[in-house]
């Protein structure tokens, strides 16, 4: 990968010198786009040929199979936020000089190439080299509202997260190579104090609960290509190391680290996707499903680990399977949803779902192709979002069925499904409160479909999403001995698909069945449609703002999840106010988890710098005792003969 | 092909069934057995009245609910019967299947903008999700006693003519017909035949359609009845019970299921609104429930 500098120095610099945004942005383009063919002409050919090291896969040293499935990932949903950013920025970026502008696509394409090069790094510092250059250029790339001061809180909250879990890598990188007498990376044996750095390392990019709070607050900052980018693939990075990590694990530890990653993995699922369910901020919410999606790919990881511990070919196979296609479709439909939520920002200025509403009939295209990625994620059978939930259900209940890891299989059976409820619950409320009803604001009202270059953007996706449940089958299992050392007869699965595929053709052929016999009904009864307004209960003077909204929505969730899920009213009442004046009034979403997990450990960072002090009196004759202390020390230590 | 005929056979019954059983028990003599059926009649030769604020959407989203429970109802067997497809995993299609009937239905609902429909598909997502963990608990008790993975060949070998076996085909049933009265919106959860807006949780999503439209989703209504009655009726009768013997127990049992409905509907009370999540989070209790049992039956080795 060395051989990529001189060209990412010279697109930053094309990128710095192309005239105004428009330019900047296709200049980036470009570079991502080229990059993203040869990641995936590279990545399928890595995936399929493992073996050979010639062709298409030497544009690409050091990818093996596995990094060629996250490459894949990187290359779809790189091009389509990139292409997006060219429409979106002009609108976005005024009022920014030409060198913020500059600096933000030259981070971009920084960003994609950097993950293309954690992937196919073979070696500790190029891993670490490019895994920073990934936190660096995202970080730039978040802040590029830093005005605004809860994007920079965001934004540094984000840089300093990523380097505690940048100093745990490392750790483990350090204590691996010292055990093993010379530089390994991910093989051989690892144990279990490193594999538990590597999966907090990892952990705090990827969001695993209680490492989340990063996401729900960056995402939102970032402008939305930038957040499609980090959702989509860069939290997927994370994902990459753990399953390095869990397939260099000795065997002995596998069965503890497995259930261990299991049962975080099924918090995380049911907690990220509980938080999203009660926001009502849009991109917010899909920082949480973000979360959610994350938990999905570690119960794979998590049972695939246990499959591997026991040597069972068929668990092994359905989890690691599972997680990787679910890492696949989650990096497509999660892009889409993220660029959709950007155009109802672009279009309506805010991200507060209860003052959207109605955007389906004035962005209709929009509101098409994020209908399209609702059902993906709502795991509509026939798109990609039901293929990895199928194989992982197909795993936990076929690990039933062969009378083994019965107590994790049936825990991830309740967990997958109350995800599943869950998550229509989620996204029926992001798409019926944002797009459908009546707007609930001026801003919505207002709103106009955005251009079509972000029309097409949003659109790009869509191919993984409806070839997805053929294709990525084909990959991940078909290949999954090369990729996870998992041997099991993958035709199932894959004809299982075409199975889905042909009903679901004939529930389409039905549904225009249904839909004809409609239309021949009315016309044989000679009845005309009719359009009048929707029935008010007999209350002549309904208004929009009588809705039901995103809190309407979530409310008895709420109330279910108690006080500590509930987003707390704000209310500024002065006590005894004889002329009352204005009030504000507003609600606030709190995280109460992600807020103990930092409280905590900046209160016990606290106490410890606190005994620390106690050498600093500020007195200069205590600080030359210091250094005399010091000399003594070293003298002694030397005459021991220790220096 | 025999149980989807069957299905839809029964569907044209149960809800009369239902009906009569509530009238009778109430001292009425109630309105026809086939009433059901001539309203929709009556429904498929009016036109439809659309909201000011629907879309597309809304014109084709009862169709998808009406196809997607003919989807379902083809996954499923009676006994040896099999079902017209079937492959393992089936019960995973089928779960997804009727959930994309509800994502068509509650985006439907919410297209109208009133909050009576915001209201009711708020909490029927609500409940359907409390109660989603049951069915794949219930599948998974059926798929670990018969070491199978697709309706199908569970059923064609659930075999419940001893004591212990008996137990557990009565729990399965019972979760069974639990899921049934929770996913068609029946008492104790939701009441099909309340007047006020503001208890209603089904009937609301639909209050704004009318027409074919309607008579759609009145169609899907009986198909689902029956679908979830097919299951509760295949965890309980024997497979031992072959032929043309099993479509006659069949016919007795959906009859059975419908005056169970009714009974239900007659002499139990509707759930406050708020006391629904812990009635739903038992159902699913049942549901491990009945995995424990089968998971002590098959270990002891009785």
């Amino acid at each position: 990968m060395s051989g990529i500098f001189p060209f990412l120095a010279l697109s930053a610099i094309l990128v710095f010198a192309g005239p105004g945004t428009r330019g900047k942005g296709i200049v980036a383009a470009v570079a991502i786009a080229f990059g993203a063919v040869i990641a995936a002409v590279a990545g399928v050919t890595a995936i399929v040929f493992p073996e050979t090291s010639s062709g298409a896969q030497a544009w690409m040293p050091g990818l093996d199979a596995l990094g060629g499935v996250f490459a894949l990932a990187v290359a779809v949903a790189g091009v389509a936020c990139s292409v997006y950013a060219v429409g979106y920025m002009p609108e976005h970026a005024k009022g920014k000089s030409a060198a913020q502008v500059g600096l933000h696509f030259a981070a971009l394409v920084a960003l994609f190439y950097s993950m293309l090069g954690v992937v196919c790094a073979a070696d500790t510092y190029g891993f670490l080299f490019w895994w920073e250059l990934m936190t660096l250029s995202s970080f730039v790339l978040v802040m590029f509202d830093a005005q605004r001061k809860e994007v920079l809180h965001a934004a540094t909250g984000y840089l300093v997260l990523m380097h505690i879990g940048f100093f745990l890598l490392l750790g483990a990188f350090a204590v691996s190579s010292g055990q093993e007498g010379g530089s390994s990376f991910f093989s051989g044996s690892m144990t279990v104090g490193v594999f538990l750095l590597f999966l907090a390392g990892f952990g705090l990019k990827a969001g695993i609960f209680p490492l989340h709070m990063w996401l729900p607050v960056a995402h939102p900052a970032a402008p939305s290509h930038v957040s499609a980018l980090m959702s989509g693939v860069m939290i997927k990075m994370g994902i990459y190391g753990i399953v390095r990590a869990a397939l260099a694990l000795t065997q002995e530890a596998l069965f503890a680290m497995g259930l261990l990653v299991f049962v975080l993995g099924a918090v995380t699922a049911v907690f990220g996707i509980a938080r999203a369910a009660v926001q009502t901020d849009l991109k917010r919410l899909l920082a949480y499903s973000s979360v959610e999606n994350i938990g999905i790919i570690c119960i794979g990881i998590g049972v695939g680990m246990l499959g591997r511990a026991m040597e069972s070919d068929f668990i092994a196979y359905a989890g690691f399977g599972g997680a990787l296609l679910h890492v696949l479709g989650h990096a497509n439909y999660k892009t889409m949803l993220f660029l959709g939520a950007g155009s109802v920002v672009a279009a309506a200025h805010h991200r507060d779902m209860n003052r959207l509403g109605g955007l389906l009939r004035r962005m209709p295209m929009t509101g098409i192709l994020f209908l399209a990625a609702t059902c993906a994620i709502c795991t509509v059978p026939g798109l990609i979002g039901f293929t990895s939930e199928f194989v992982l259900f197909d795993g936990l209940f076929g690990s039933i069925t062969r009378g083994e890891i019965m107590a994790v299989a049936v825990a991830g059976i309740v967990a997958l499904a109350l995800v599943g409820g869950l998550t229509l619950m989620t996204f029926t409320k992001a798409y019926g409160i944002t797009f459908l009803g009546n707007p609930r604001g001026c801003a919505a009202r207002d709103a106009r479909e955005v251009n079509a270059v972000m029309l097409v953007a949003q659109a790009l996706p869509l191919a993984g999403i409806v070839t997805g449940p053929l294709l990525y089958p084909y990959l991940v299992l078909e290949n999954a001995d090369a990729l996870f050392g998992a041997r099991y007869y993958a035709q199932p699965v894959i004809g299982t698909m075409a199975a889905v595929e042909l009903i679901m053709g004939g529930i389409v052929l039905l549904t225009g069945g249904l839909l004809y016999l409609k239309a021949w009904l009315n016309r044989r009864a000679g009845v005309a449609v009719r359009r009048r307004p929707t029935w008010g209960c007999a209350f002549t003077v309904p208004s929009a703002r009588m809705q039901y909204t995103a809190s309407s929505y979530n409310r008895e969730l709420q109330t279910m999840l108690g006080e500590r899920g509930a987003e707390r009213q704000v209310r500024e009442l002065a006590e005894e106010e004889i002329f009352p004046k204005g009030h504000a009034f507003s609600t606030e979403d709190r995280d109460s988890t992600a807020k103990a997990v930092t409280r905590w450990v900046s209160h016990r960072l606290r106490r410890w710098t606190a005994r620390l002090a106690l050498f600093q009196t500020g007195k200069t004759n205590h600080y030359v005792l210091h250094a005399l202390l010091l000399l003594v020390l070293v003298l002694l230590l030397s005459l021991c003969g220790v220096l | 092909m025999i149980p989807f005929i069957l299905i839809l056979a029964s569907s044209l019954f149960v809800k009369g069934i239902i009906n009569k059983t509530r009238a009778r028990l109430a001292g009425r003599t109630g309105y026809r057995f086939f009433q059901p059926l001539l309203t929709v009649g009556v429904l498929l030769g009016k036109g439809e009245v659309y909201s000011t604020s629907s879309t597309v959407l809304t014109r084709v989203a009862p169709a998808v609910y009406l196809a997607t429970a003919f989807g379902a109802a083809l996954l499923l067997p009676l006994g040896t019967f099999p079902a017209a497809v079937a492959f393992d995993g089936d019960f995973i299609l089928f779960a997804y299947l009727l959930a994309l009937g509800k994502l068509a239905l509650v985006l439907t609902a919410l297209e109208s903008g009133s909050s009576f429909q915001g209201m009711g598909s708020a909490r029927e997502v609500l409940f359907s999700m409390l109660v989603e963990p049951c069915f794949f608990l219930l599948v998974g008790t059926l798929a670990m006693v018969t070491g199978y993975g697709s309706f199908s060949a569970i059923f064609a070998e659930f075999d419940n003519m001893s004591v212990n076996w008996l137990m557990l085909s009565l729990i399965l049933g019972y979760g069974f017909l639990n899921l049934a009265l929770v996913e068609n919106g029946r008492v104790p959860v939701d009441d099909t035949r309340t007047h006020l807006e503001l208890t209603m949780v089904h009937e609301a999503m639909v209050l704004d359609l009318s027409g074919v439209d309607l008579a759609f989703v009145q169609v899907a209504g009986w198909l689902k009845l029956s679908v979830w009655g097919m299951l509760a009726v295949n965890a309980l009768i024997p497979a031992r019970m072959t032929g043309w013997l099993s479509v006659l127990w069949f016919l007795l049992a959906m009859a059975v299921y419908g005056a169970v409905v009714g009974l239900i509907e007659s002499l139990m009370a509707r759930n406050r609104m708020t006391r629904n999540a812990t009635y739903l989070v038992t159902v699913s209790a049942i549901g491990l429930l009945g995995f424990a049992v089968a998971y002590v039956l098959m270990t002891s080795g009785l």
